[in-house]
């Protein structure tokens, strides 16, 4: 029961990473991001190929590069080449538009891309995937999950501390001035898309670290792991636990995503099993809703100096429909 | 709130403390615990002595038992079974299925679950294993190996579940080490080429590998005189395994294989795809990819008169499906389809099974494979006595291949050992018949459809012949 | 599963040209590209009635609903077990259509208006949008299962119509979906309540100031669109033949993608934005692999909205 316990830990522990950094980006900055699991597997495949050589699935399975570095270099390999991908898309999509059509382009993204992957066999085995991806140190398999545990909930505190820098910062406060009101802090003479630019990629840097993590713990990576609902449930977890507050972002993780499906495990399985899977998901999409309605700061909300430097209650103000293209 | 606890750097450096504390106790907790934890997967041994009272010894626990009898589907195996003719005593022991329920393949994981309880309502009413009622333990694994992994951890860890069956190819590669360390045998169904030399005496695959199902549908266009051929594949991961067989063992026999095709899922039109299929004039068609898309490729084949090139399938096709989707008159076409299993004699038992559990006798895919492996992990045990590993793992080698007397479903096979005699299980999905890396790999039928949606069988592949003619040709 | 013996159905069927004509590469070339067209008008029409449901619907709400492909679903399954019980495929297909109509008011009424009363970010009515698709998928999962199913409808053998090869299901598609088109353009353009909803989509305010009740306009617009889209659905699944829950959603982004060629907002265009959408995913189809179709759809999507977010047919005034 205890290796049941530390396995749902260790995922909890990785999901919060991941959504530690989608608060970067919403939570912080407002920037919707609907493609935020592409990056982890990104994260997932680089730190797989650039970590399990050519013989690790018996010669069955093509796939790109194929080195064999240490466990380390390939996480943070992964980690980069997300980043590098997000200021890519970044680029050419979030400066431009707003947020509910950005939203739908990167989901757009996110499909094609998850096509490509899942078609293209040379790149990282089409729709088999990879496994057999090499543990980062060799030990018993209760260890091992122990290891990685550490290692994650190292990587998450480190998170989680930047997260709170970043938060108490000057940066902190454009980023949340930009969110609210862009047109007012380019009049005040701060070029907009830069810091947004920054707090995109260290969102996918994290993302990417995720990843690579994920993929060490269960030693296999496929389509099928980064389906793009995952996305949405991430963002479904952010939103409940409450958007642009680190606390809210742990909470939405270990409670909606790891709470939520893994206790669903110990239900009894009445008609059909798929039945409980389907509730899941309608509890997430209603709460979700909910949430929206009456919390909208979610159950942790973010708490920030008015600029008089009183606290207030107030979260993410009204605005009204502006055009699709940003204000300049 | 919570913001008011830490102030400062300590923040930080609190939450790091906290969580290597909780880390550290975990820790603790499971290094004291590790002899316990080693045992769980050793049940209730019992002897072959019908009731047993040693209910509270090795990993099985009562309170186990009970705290999960919910998230098994005890109550609705029980309502489907018969009354039973002999009453199983002792403590009920825990099969595992680990099944797609939702997610990419949900299409698949309601016929295992089904597969699994009518198998195990059969094995219940004669008096379940060893004496001990199975209840089935399913857990969803979205066919996604992220949540493979708990699923796995929980019927193992949690419910002391003393055999695994399932899961498929996208997540079996996750979970059959889990289940070889936690020292239960795993069946699991799916061709991916991956299992394809597993030494693990824990794993063993229901299915024949893609490979040698390729091997098959090469030999048989190799033996019809077809050396020119194309291929048709779909674009999902258990039409993709199948292509390197294929190319491999066309080479191996000289033939001429054109560039694979992909026949995409959902895609609503195929014509530029039959114009590269058939542009080089190939003198058959090999190919898998999903019913619905056949019944588009072959209407659209049928309107540019090309239903005339046969084509050699897998036996994703063998299903009542195929022929509704491309018509009766198109399914009796050159049409040949390689299937596992000598006849499938243990195929009516099985729908007979089906049609008295769930009043019908139209299989969905899948099911018959899971059956089988219910079917041959209970005799396994029957055999060996035990349900522990090693002798489990021996045990269903046994009771699969034999030698001995074929039967075709468990009463019958159970009869059989009860009267001392050896068995040779012969399943619904094939003859169930494991090579030396637990693979089923027994004869291929060739089979071609009637119109009116029965299936004869043209000849039949024994293992030695494809293996001849690949090392020969 | 459904679909008894005998009856199976029968989808577009796709013709190269038999083989005794000439082989004049020319006339080759040109004769599929025009079935390719004759594909693409066969597809647009399904794709139409969605894309102008959503675009009547962002026209007045200004927000893009992310539950519309679990919207057509949900009407394709009622339309599905209204012909189980024997109903006729016309009336079932009009069942289904009301049915998705009503989902679409209760939508609005239990999720959207909410909303929209506290005035919030358009951001916040998308995710809104996610959440409600969760749950009528999940919902549809629930009820109906997640196997596949299937109409149990002969759509009959293909026509030479000019130089296009269509079944008589596709034709009854295309009829159904130019027949209510013309009629929604004539509610729209000579109707109390046409106009009313495009005074409404043009600046809600002073709709409101000249006496409009701008919220039964958007309920009575929810109620339109639910009754296309369901209309669509079904045609969909007569055209993939199958059934899922998760049918709707795939198409969502073809159907995005026809709103937002067509310019988002505009019911007119969505119609020409449905027909260059159908027209250029058949075709790139036909050249390119087809697993990669989808993809097409959704680039076209990404390169409009950073590019031409208007649209391609955009006229001045209104952006969205």
């Amino acid at each position: 029961m205890v290796y049941y316990v530390t396995d749902l830990l260790l995922l909890g522990c990785i999901n919060s990473i991941m959504v530690v950094g989608l608060n970067l980006q919403y939570g912080y900055t407002g920037l919707l991001n609907f493609a935020y699991y592409t990056y982890v597997a990104i994260g997932a495949y680089v730190a797989a190929v650039t970590t399990m050589g050519r013989t690790a699935m018996l010669g069955g399975g093509t796939y790109i590069l194929g080195w064999t570095l240490p466990w380390y270099v390939g996480l943070l390999i992964g980690g980069v080449v997300a980043a590098i991908l997000g200021a890519v898309v970044f680029g050419f999509t979030v400066r431009r538009l707003r947020s509910d059509y950005l939203a739908i382009v990167t989901v757009s993204a996110a499909f094609i891309f998850w096509n490509i992957i899942n078609t293209y066999e040379p790149l990282f085995n089409g729709a088999t995937g990879l496994y057999n991806v090499p543990n980062i140190i060799s030990t018993s398999t209760a260890r091992y999950t122990l290891v990685m545990l550490a290692l994650s909930a190292g990587i998450l505190a480190v998170c989680v501390w930047a997260s709170r820098r970043i938060f108490r910062s000057p940066f902190g406060r454009l980023l949340r001035s930009m969110r609210e009101d862009e047109a007012v802090t380019s009049a005040f003479g701060r070029t907009s898309w830069q810091p947004q630019l920054w707090i995109f990629m260290i969102g996918c840097f994290i993302a990417g670290i995720a990843g690579g993590l994920f993929v060490f713990s269960i030693t296999a990576w496929s389509p099928y792991a980064f389906l793009p609902l995952e996305s949405f449930i991430l963002l479904a977890a952010l939103i409940v636990g409450g958007a642009g507050n680190y606390w809210g972002a742990l909470l939405g993780a270990f409670v909606l995503i790891e709470g939520l499906a893994e206790l669903s495990r110990f239900l009894p399985s009445f008609g059909g099993g798929a039945d409980v899977g389907a509730i899941r998901a309608i509890v997430i999409g209603v709460v979700l809703i909910l949430m929206l309605r009456y919390r909208r700061g979610g159950l942790i909300p973010e708490r920030w100096l008015h600029w008089y430097g009183q606290p207030t209650k107030q979260v993410l103000p009204k605005a009204r429909f502006a055009a699709v293209r940003r204000a300049r | 709130m919570f913001v008011r606890f830490v102030r400062g750097r300590r923040h930080a450096t609190g939450v790091a403390v906290g969580i290597g504390t909780v880390a550290a106790l975990v820790l603790a907790a499971c290094s004291s615990s590790k002899p316990t934890a080693s045992s769980t997967s050793s049940p209730a041994s019992t002897s072959a002595a019908a009731a047993t009272s040693a209910s509270a010894s090795g990993g099985v626990s009562p309170v186990a038992s009970a705290a999960s009898a919910g998230s098994s589907s005890a109550a609705a195996s029980g309502s489907l079974a018969p009354a039973p003719s002999q009453a199983a005593t002792g403590s009920a022991i825990k099969l595992g299925l680990l099944a797609p329920l939702t997610g990419a393949r949900a299409d698949l994981g309601q016929g295992m679950q089904t597969g699994a309880k009518i198998a195990l309502s059969v094995i219940n009413a004669t008096g379940g294993v060893l004496g001990h009622h199975v209840n089935l333990d399913v857990q969803d694994d979205a066919a996604d190996p992220a949540d493979a992994v708990p699923a796995a951890q929980k019927e193992i860890q949690a419910d002391h579940v003393v055999g695994i069956v399932g899961p498929i190819s996208q997540t079996a590669s996750v979970v059959w080490p889990i289940a070889a360390k936690a020292n239960i045998p795993d069946l699991m169904w799916g061709g991916g080429s991956a299992f394809d030399n597993i030494t693990d005496p824990h794993f063993f695959r229901l299915s024949p590998s893609d490979t040698e199902q390729a091997d098959a549908m090469v030999v048989y266009a190799h033996s019809k005189g077809w050396n020119h051929v194309a291929i048709a594949i779909g674009n999902t991961s258990g039409d993709q395994s199948l292509v390197p067989g294929l190319q491999d063992a066309a080479k191996a026999l000289g033939m001429t294989v054109d560039k694979p095709v992909t026949i995409a899922v959902g895609a609503t039109s195929f014509r530029s795809e039959i114009q590269t299929l058939f542009s080089t004039h190939p003198q058959a068609v090999l190919g898998q990819f999903d019913i619905p898309s056949a019944g588009v490729l072959f209407g659209e084949l049928k309107q540019q008169g090309l239903l005339s090139t046969p084509w050699v399938a897998s036996n994703l096709w063998f299903a009542k499906e195929f022929v509704t989707s491309v018509g009766g008159a198109t399914a009796s076409g050159p049409i040949y389809i390689a299937n596992p299993g000598a006849e499938n004699q243990g195929y009516q038992p099985f729908l007979n099974v089906l049609q008295q559990q769930t009043g019908s006798n139209q299989p969905s895919n899948g099911q018959t494979y899971i059956y089988d492996g219910v079917n041959v992990w209970a005799l396994g045990a029957q055999i060996a006595g035990t349900t522990d590993s090693p002798a489990i793992e021996q045990g269903i080698a046994k009771a699969a291949n034999g030698p001995g007397q074929n039967c075709y479903d468990y009463s019958t096979c159970l009869q059989l050992l009860k009267t001392g005699k050896a068995i040779n299980y012969q399943g619904a999905a094939s003859s169930v018949d494991f090579d030396k890396f637990h693979n089923v790999y027994g004869p291929f039928d060739i089979l071609h459809f009637n119109a009116d949606g029965t299936s004869s069988s043209l000849t039949e592949l024994t293992p030695q012949q494809i293996q001849q003619t690949l090392t020969n040709g | 599963m459904c679909g008894g013996s005998g009856a199976f159905t029968k989808r577009r069927i796709h013709h190269l040209l038999p083989l005794q004509l000439p082989k004049d590469s020319r006339g080759l070339i040109l004769s599929q590209f025009l079935v390719a067209v004759g594909f693409g008008l066969a597809t647009a029409s399904v794709v139409a009635l969605a894309a102008v449901a959503v675009s009547l619907q962002v026209s007045v709400t200004n927000f893009i609903n992310f539950a519309y492909g679990d919207f057509m679903t949900f009407g394709a399954y009622i339309a599905w077990s209204a012909t189980r019980h024997g109903i006729n495929l016309v009336l079932a297909i009009i069942l289904g259509g009301i049915a998705t109509g009503l989902l679409g008011v209760l939508a609005n009424i239990l999720v959207f208006r909410p909303f929209m009363r506290q005035g919030v970010r358009p951001v916040t009515l998308l995710i809104a949008g996610v959440g409600l698709s969760f749950v009528v998928q999940n919902a549809l999962t629930l009820i109906w299962g997640a196997e596949p199913v299937r109409f149990n409808v002969t759509l009959g053998n293909s026509l030479h119509v000019g130089p296009f090869i269509l079944t008589p299901g596709d034709l009854a598609m295309f009829a159904t979906s130019v027949v209510l088109l013309v009629m929604l353009h004539l509610m729209l353009a000579y109707t109390k309540f046409g106009k009313a909803l495009r005074a409404t989509s043009n600046n809600a305010d002073l709709a409101k100031a000249c006496g409009i009740d701008s919220e039964r306009v958007v309920s009575i617009t929810w109620f339109l669109a639910g009754l296309l889209t369901a209309v669509a659905g079904v045609g969909l699944v007569l055209q993939e033949s199958t059934l899922d829950p998760t049918t709707g959603f795939t198409e969502l982004f073809v159907i995005f993608g026809a709103v937002i060629l067509g310019g988002i907002g505009r019911p007119y265009g969505a119609m020409l934005g449905a027909l260059a959408i159908g027209l250029l995913t058949e075709i790139s189809g036909a050249y390119l692999n087809a697993a990669y179709k989808t993809s097409i759809a959704f680039g076209v999507v990404i390169v409009l909205l950073l590019f031409r977010p208007q649209g391609l047919f955009a006229t001045k005034g209104k952006i969205s």
